[in-house]
């Protein structure tokens, strides 16, 4: 079915325009018309203006009409895409769509397009004011299309998120604000480091500086933005890069999005939230291998001003990803139960095939995989340090998800607080400890602490067999959980069985 | 014989820790009006929404018109009409717009002059260009039966249609039902307000916490029960008419002027026989008929007025 066709997208249309569409485009227009005035007086007086040139000047003005498309469209858009879905889903009209022989594509279509129609025009009004200041300022068009090419592509993988968010999430705002909070919390570390950051290149801030900047001849920090990345030492043109990694996110919303409208009760696929996982650990280590070149801990002489903690600071946030790609794939208990009850024969197999806890070991093997290339020209250095990451990271992430699991059958409404609570003694309590009786040993007894520790520069021996024996404490903590989850897995099956069918 | 319209088989559906329906069977056929009854909590609305496909099944399998909806659920849905027990509406669309939505999702050919009709039916011809926010209960009501009949379903599923519907809406609702009997649809109709659905349904299933406790047409049910509420008059005859119908040890037997009630329990052949008694002893019989052969003496009868 064509768009214009699309009762979905026909009926937000109807909603948007009812709304009102004409005070954000005016919004638009007098903002990007004010730009550009001030561009034509620079032209005119240009000695009112603290620039050097037309272009700087015409360069600054552009800058500001990107950050109101993106604000519009894909902060404004986005919210706004997930929050009629949502209202939409809880009114019941989703289920009405869904009633409707409508393909599930052309229904997530329809929301996607349909709903952030007025930001859609606030932002092509501000991308044509654009176009003009770029031609006044003399700048090159490929400025103008590239940068429209990322907010415009940025847009539709935020939006496709705003729906996903809008089918799955009872709070879409708090999603969002949660976003939100997140990118202001990375934002030193992003412009610290721009070039090896893979959030510069999932959202189009390094894309889009690096078109405004690049071959500006400007020195300092604006110099961070010049050039192409590297990707395991191969030079890939920024836009490119950009665009690959927001497809990849792109087609795995896609895909649950569609699963989603087709039927709520689908689970989102799980190897396509791996794939995410993947994609995100492997391009950031690609991203940074410039830096050791596959001789970690040994810097290269080019590199200058990366902290001994780098590589330590990857571990700890690969274990918040893992650990949320797993929160995401864990088996609804109520789902596991329907499958037991279908099963003609239901057994522990069935179990370990809807439970995330294998899981554990995939991801640890992607990111083990990925960390191993910084260390493959420096083996016998930091071998023993890798193992001991690699096998933390595991015990991480089988911690989080044995936890995650047993809560879920032996506390039903419940599990969420005891989860967090658990979840805080083994990982947070020994920094609370830590910092309350001055000992920093303390602190290695959580369970993301050993990682860390071991790839944090310099580090010793006497660390490295401390860090061994705290290991060896944690695997006996986890076998304990697994036991527990083991026993609940099977008192759920007997009970199921005891169940009339 | 033609295959049912629609066929529910062995249908469960599972909430976390309650069985919410249990091995349910039932088969709608062509002009069929089939009255889904049970007190609250009984598993009506989650049939419904199964047999829609909007409720997972842990078990079973739902056919309409032969294709099973797990299989085929795009053919399904063109043959499917399903109206919720809340009324789901866009409030900032129009009524011609909002079942323009539908008829464009549903590609309705002459979609204008369709979406006139059902307007007609449901009678909000008069609204047709009012928000859909302004409309009362009852009128959103109409608005979701009149999108539920626009694509012109073999089957459809209504779920406590007459709940919000005033007196004269309730009238209308039950000629309109009538109508799609005449015209073949099949009707799944549920609802535990029992005088909603006297009179128009043909058959029955009455369910409790999950189950089917009794279904079939109302005669038979009533038969199945054992028992059947008759009223019989006559022109000429009375002393005979009154004597034999004494002589029957008949239950609760009240003689008006020239006629009498009675409930009779037994084997239906021995009613016909009672008939053929007063005929050939010369009572002038004018009518012979069979009352409160309604759904609410039925459920009342079927044991599962202990939920009420």
């Amino acid at each position: 079915m064509n768009l214009l066709e699309n009762p979905i997208f026909l009926t937000q249309k109807r909603l948007v325009h009812r709304a009102g569409v004409l005070a954000p485009i005016l919004i638009a227009a007098v903002i990007g018309l004010s730009l550009l005035g001030g561009l034509i007086a620079y032209i005119f007086d240009p000695l009112t203006f603290d620039f050097r040139s037309v272009a700087e000047v015409g360069k600054v003005f552009y800058s500001w009409i990107i950050v109101m498309q993106a604000v519009a469209l894909l902060l404004v858009g986005a919210t706004k895409i997930a929050q009629t879905v949502a209202e939409e889903r809880k009114a019941g009209l989703i289920d009405s769509n869904r009633l409707t022989p409508l393909r599930p594509c052309e229904i997530v279509a329809g929301y996607w397009l349909g709903s952030p129609l007025a930001e859609f025009y606030m932002t092509v009004v501000l991308g044509v004011i654009g176009f003009v200041i770029t031609l006044v300022a003399s700048l090159p068009v490929g400025l103008w299309l590239g940068t429209q090419m990322l907010i415009f592509g940025t847009a539709l993988v935020v939006g496709l998120f705003g729906v996903l968010t809008g089918m799955t999430m009872q709070k879409t705002h708090t999603t969002f604000l949660v976003l939100l909070f997140l990118v202001f919390l990375f934002m030193p570390f992003v412009f610290g480091y721009p070039k090896i950051n893979l959030i510069n290149f999932l959202l189009p801030i390094y894309a889009t500086l690096n078109l405004l900047w690049d071959g500006g001849g400007e020195t300092g920090r604006i110099s961070d933005w010049i050039g192409w990345p590297t990707i395991f030492g191969q030079h890939i043109p920024p836009v490119l890069l950009t665009l690959l990694c927001q497809a990849i996110l792109g087609i795995v919303f896609w895909r649950g999005a569609v699963r989603k409208a087709a039927s709520p009760f689908q689970l989102m696929p799980r190897w396509d939230a791996v794939a995410i996982f993947a994609l995100l650990v492997w391009a950031q280590h690609g991203l940074m291998w410039n830096v050791w070149r596959g001789q970690w801990p040994m810097k290269n002489s080019w590199v200058e001003e990366i902290p001994g903690m780098l590589l330590a600071a990857i571990h700890a946030c690969t274990i918040i990803l893992g650990a949320a790609i797993l929160a995401f794939i864990a088996p609804d208990t109520q789902r596991v139960r329907l499958d037991l009850l279908r099963a003609a024969a239901p057994g522990f197999g069935l179990v370990l095939r809807r439970s995330s806890v294998p899981f554990a070991f995939v991801l640890t093997a992607i990111s083990g995989s990925a960390t191993a290339t910084h260390i493959i020209h420096s083996w016998h250095e930091a071998g023993k340090a890798f193992a001991l990451a690699v096998c933390s990271l595991l015990i991480c992430f089988l911690s989080f998800v044995l936890l995650l699991e047993f809560c879920r059958l032996q506390f039903n409404q419940s599990a969420p607080g005891f989860f967090a609570f658990g979840m805080f003694v083994l990982w947070a309590l020994p920094f609370v400890l830590a910092c309350i009786f001055p000992d920093s040993s303390l602190g290695n007894f959580s369970f993301i602490a050993p990682g860390i520790v071991a790839l944090t520069e310099p580090y010793t021996h006497g660390q490295r067999f401390e860090l061994t024996r705290v290991l060896s404490i944690q695997i006996g903590i986890v076998m304990l959980l697994f036991i527990a989850w083991l026993f609940r897995w099977k008192k759920t099956i007997a009970d199921l069985c005891a169940e009339p069918k | 014989m033609a295959e049912p319209l629609l066929i529910i088989e062995h249908l469960r559906v599972d909430y976390p820790g309650v069985v919410a329906v249990n091995d349910l069977c039932l088969s709608v056929e062509a002009g069929d009006i089939y009255g889904l009854i049970g007190p609250n909590g009984a598993g009506k609305t989650t049939t419904l929404r199964a047999a829609a496909g909007l409720q997972e099944c842990t078990f079973g399998t739902v056919k309409i018109d032969g294709l099973e909806l797990s299989n085929a659920p795009r053919e399904v849905k063109k043959r499917l009409g399903f109206m919720p027990d809340f009324y789901p509406v866009y409030d900032r669309l129009t009524v011609i717009e909002f079942l323009d939505h539908y008829a464009r999702a549903y590609c309705v050919p002459n979609r204008a002059q369709r979406i006139e009709e059902c307007l007609a039916m449901v009678r909000l011809t008069d609204k047709r260009d009012a928000l859909c926010g302004e409309l009362s209960r009852g009128m959103k009501q109409r608005l979701v039966l009149a999108k539920t009949l626009l694509p012109e379903p073999l089957v459809l599923l209504l779920d406590e249609p007459a709940s919000g519907l005033d007196p004269l809406g309730r009238v209308e609702l039950r000629k309109l039902l009538l109508q799609l009997q005449q015209i073949g649809k099949a009707i799944l109709i549920s609802s535990h307000i029992l005088t909603e659905l006297s009179g128009s349904c043909n058959k029955a299933a009455i369910m409790e916490r999950g189950k089917l406790v009794m279904a079939g047409s109302i005669a038979e049910l009533s038969r199945r029960l054992g028992r059947r509420s008759m009223s019989v008059k006559w022109r000429s005859g009375t002393d005979k008419a009154r004597q034999i119908l004494l002589n029957a040890q008949l239950k609760n037997l009240q003689f008006t002027a020239q006629g009498a009630t009675f409930e009779f329990e037994g084997d239906p052949t021995a009613l016909d026989a009672l008939l053929k008694t007063l005929v050939v002893e010369g009572v002038a019989v004018t009518e012979w008929r069979a009352i409160g052969d309604d759904l609410e003496q039925i459920f009342l009868e079927s044991g599962a007025k202990e939920l009420m």
